[in-house]
């Protein structure tokens, strides 16, 4: 992202990508009632296709359910479509609250940074960016394994686990195509709505940083009345901008918190079976090394959730650090006891939760890796008892 | 040619430096003379160390790999390569991160000063200096042990291993291998003779070297935690006399003779010792206003200063400007502590994490191994000698990381037990936001993953103990 001047930086360039991404699959709200009938056919497509592999899956576990490891491969896929059928539910019941938030990026107290300070704010947003790009990169990866797989097979293998209510042989080709599709659906509306969040998500830290420098370069020395009264301002301006930056962190958790809940309860239990897949599996083949693609993008999934929640937290714990890094020695009576009242409010961190039930921090990610385990060492015990 | 000057935390810290130096790890500044042809010289002496180390510890893994096979043995073989991939990887962290060390260790060049808190800034500024020589005492004394132990012990008992016999598939006989410090595969044959003395003298200077990779870079770590916290205490102990240095910046000066009915203005002091000493039985449970009230009646002696001066507050504008920068000396100097504890997390956070994450394997596998003992024998001494050394090395940075939990969270009753009622309005804000600020205790995370404090270490040591107990009941 080259930026020429201040002026040109718009927060809400940021997820540019993903709002179009979005707009094209009709689940992303748009202001002006334009081209409607392109959107509404273009999401209806989307959630048939979607429900339809959910039913066939489904049915197709029904019919597993005596055989451990052929059960845990539908289940495996069967879960995560069913994570992704509920973020996308979510994200469409939760969608108008997208353009307050895209309101709220446009407010002056989101630009209130140096030259310097939007460098930060442009190099996280880039981390984010590259992440993005990988995980993209290993969602199409997995796609193209998908498709390869059953073609290298001699049997008519389809490629996702499912149970069709016809004979598959006679519509090979039809239902490949059906089931390729699905999976692209899943994955592009999985994938841009996860890095929509994580952007949202950067940009708010960004702010938080900002927020801290601005903090700690707040100059308190004054001879006078008039400085003591710019100083008042700008300090007035640093408060402003936190509680900007506490609402905008509100707003997101209200929109995407159901979501992410769903997203960790079955993260626990697929990765916890990719494992035993990876196990069961042979490993000089082609599906070992689509298992283990997969097994990234899940692990990927869940801990960049984490990490960026992680982010806010431990950044907003630093903002009354920062503040007394300041010369507030200097200050005036005034000014010194508003500096108290906003060191009460930074003693409590803002966090992002998932659902109010659990926080998104690295704590979390470590707890859902050994409940992971855990249930994987259970489910070998149960395989080797079974074999 | 510039004159080599040390200053701060360097000069402090010149021994442990100069042993880092010489243990072979990539610390190339703090030389007097740094020209080309020597900063070569240093810099390749540094390499060969490095090469030295992986090659050894590719021969360790190369025997790991080798003997596969035997159970006993792999576990054994894995404990000592993951107790030497700790050593390996505290240098190669140092080498990649050199630049955040220097940065600590440069952290405190240019500390502010007060002329009313140079004695006590002197004071403990000795006493942390004893303290780190101390430590550096301790940690040599222990590695040095380490290091002879192991030697010794390896010449007690056989060397030998069991492999299957070639004649029959289920019984095991013992093969002799060479008497060596660590098991390790070499291309040439070391069992006897002058290839086998070399090899016993390099792997003598492998372990030493490693082990004191590992220590000193750890005791540098504890040495910047002992300087913190010292620090600590010098604020908390200036903190009194601040406060009663600002009760003078009082703007309303009550007479003391009306409020408390004294009998003599300057005699107080006098009074309160004989009073007190004298009438102690007298006093218990009585309540006398003199005893009381004593603080207040030094405070009013204060006030009385500077009678007779410029301005409503009873001091001249030199004794205000004095009260204000002793303010900002207590703010400035704390505010650089914050910042000397961050630059130590940074520095060190990551190689803390990688520690405990090795930690923790090599633990749970000596638990393992620990069930397995017989008797009171080599394979007893060598097993309970490497707990104990793996639960020092997490003791020693575990104390130190709870100490300035400890000393960092103290300073709010420090704040609070000085006579700030007497303050000023400024005084007391001051006061309110110090203790807002230190509520909060400085602490080093590994990595914001977990803290370093003696919890850790009592959860590694609980788990340890869990793992024996589970294993011995299963056997």
């Amino acid at each position: 992202m080259v930026v020429k001047r201040i002026q040109a930086f718009d927060l809400r360039d940021v997820f540019k990508t993903e709002r179009t991404l979005l707009s094209l699959s009709g689940f992303y709200p748009q202001r002006h009632q334009i081209n409607v009938p392109f959107y509404f056919t273009s999401a209806l497509i989307n959630v048939v296709v979607s429900y339809l592999q959910l039913f066939s899956m489904f049915g197709q576990m029904v019919v597993d359910r005596k055989d451990l490891s052929k059960l845990t491969d539908t289940l495996l896929f069967f879960m995560t479509h069913f994570t992704f059928l509920g973020k996308l539910t979510n994200f469409g019941y939760y969608r108008q609250n997208l353009l307050a938030i895209e309101d709220d990026l446009c407010a002056r107290i989101f630009y209130s940074f140096s030259e310097k300070q939007l460098g930060i704010l442009i190099s996280k947003i880039g981390s984010c960016n590259t992440i993005a790009k990988i995980f993209r990169m290993s969602c199409v990866l997995c796609i193209i394994f998908y498709s390869v797989l059953p073609l290298l097979g001699d049997e008519k293998n389809l490629p996702l686990p499912g149970w069709l209510p016809y004979d598959t042989d006679a519509f090979y080709l039809e239902t490949i195509i059906f089931q390729i599709l699905s999976v692209c659906v899943s994955a592009y509306n999985n994938s841009s709505i996860d890095i929509l969040t994580w952007k949202l998500i950067a940009v708010a830290s960004g702010e938080m940083e900002i927020l801290k420098e601005n903090l700690r370069d707040l100059e308190y020395k004054s001879n006078g009345d008039k400085e003591l009264e710019v100083t008042k301002e700008t300090f007035g301006i640093c408060i402003q901008q936190h509680n900007a930056v506490i609402d905008l962190v509100h707003k997101i958790e209200f929109v995407f918190s159901k979501g992410i809940f769903m997203q960790f309860l079955s993260s626990v239990i697929i990765i916890c079976f990719t494992g035993f897949q990876l196990l069961v599996v042979p490993m000089a083949s082609i599906q070992f090394v689509f298992l283990v693609m997969y097994f990234f993008c899940m692990m990927c999934q869940v801990a960049m959730y984490c990490w960026y929640g992680h982010e806010v937290m431990t950044t907003s714990d630093e903002l009354g650090k920062f503040c007394y890094m300041s010369n507030w020695y200097d200050s005036d009576i005034n000014i010194r006891k508003s500096i108290t009242i906003f060191l009460e409010k930074t003693k409590k961190p803002v966090v992002l939760t998932a659902g109010k039930f659990v926080t998104l921090s690295l704590a979390t990610l470590t707890g859902i890796l050994r409940s992971s385990y855990s249930y994987f060492a259970v489910l070998q015990h149960l395989y080797q008892e079974d074999s | 040619m510039m004159k080599f000057k040390v200053s701060g935390l360097v000069a402090d810290l010149m021994p442990n430096i100069r042993l880092i130096q010489g243990s072979g790890h990539f610390m190339l500044n703090y030389h007097a003379d740094n020209s080309g042809a020597l900063h070569t010289l240093r810099l390749g002496y540094c390499c060969v160390t490095l090469v030295f180390m992986l090659l050894q510890y590719g021969c360790n893994f190369v025997n790991l790999v080798l003997e596969r096979g035997d159970v006993n043995d792999l576990a054994a073989n894995t404990i000592t390569v993951l107790f030497f991939t700790h050593c390996i990887t505290k240098f190669v962290y140092f080498a990649v991160r050199s630049k955040l060390f220097y940065r600590t260790l440069g952290i405190w060049n240019q500390p502010n000063s007060h002329p009313l808190f140079v004695e006590s800034n002197n004071r403990y500024h000795a006493l942390a200096l004893k303290k780190m020589r101390r430590l550096l005492y301790i940690i040599i004394v222990w590695t040095s042990f380490s290091a002879i132990a192991w030697t010794s012990i390896t010449f007690v008992g056989e060397s030998v291993h069991t492999t299957k016999d070639p004649e029959n598939e289920n019984l095991t006989i013992s093969e002799p291998i060479p008497r060596l410090l660590v098991r390790a595969w070499y291309p040439w044959n070391a069992m006897s003779g002058m290839p086998h003395m070399l090899t016993l003298i390099f792997q003598v200077y492998y372990v030493f070297f490693a082990l004191a990779h590992a220590n000193l870079l750890d005791s540098l770590f504890c040495s910047w935690l002992i300087f913190a916290c010292e620090q600590l205490q010098h604020l908390k102990e200036i903190m009194k006399p601040l406060m009663e240095l600002s009760a003078t910046l009082d703007t309303y000066v009550p007479k003391s003779a009306d409020l408390f009915r004294a009998p003599s203005a300057t005699s107080q002091d006098n009074l309160i010792e004989n009073d007190y000493n004298s009438k102690n039985e007298d006093l218990k449970g009585v309540y006398s206003t003199r005893q009381e009230l004593g603080g207040h009646f030094r405070g009013a002696a204060l006030q009385n200063f500077g009678a007779g001066g410029v301005g409503p507050n009873g001091l001249t504008k030199k004794q205000e400007l004095m009260v204000r920068s002793a303010i900002k000396y207590w703010v400035e100097r704390h505010k650089h502590v914050v910042r000397l504890v961050t630059a130590i997390g940074d520095a060190y956070g990551v190689a803390l994490l990688l520690h405990m994450l090795t930690s923790t394997i090599m633990l749970t596998l000596l638990a393992y191994q620990a069930t397995k003992i017989t008797g009171v024998d080599k394979y007893a001494a060598t097993v309970i000698g490497y707990l104990l050394f793996a639960l020092a090395q997490v003791f020693h940075f575990c104390i130190f990381g709870n100490r300035l939990i400890e000393e960092s969270s103290s300073v709010m009753e420090a704040a609070y037990s000085c006579h700030w009622y007497d303050g000023s309005e400024e005084a007391k804000t001051f006061v309110q936001i110090v203790c807002q600020q230190c509520q909060k205790a400085m602490s080093i995370s590994g990595a914001k993953f977990f803290t370093i404090s003696l919890d850790l270490f009592a959860s590694v040591l609980g788990a340890v103990v869990t793992y024996f107990m589970v294993l011995v009941q299963l056997k």
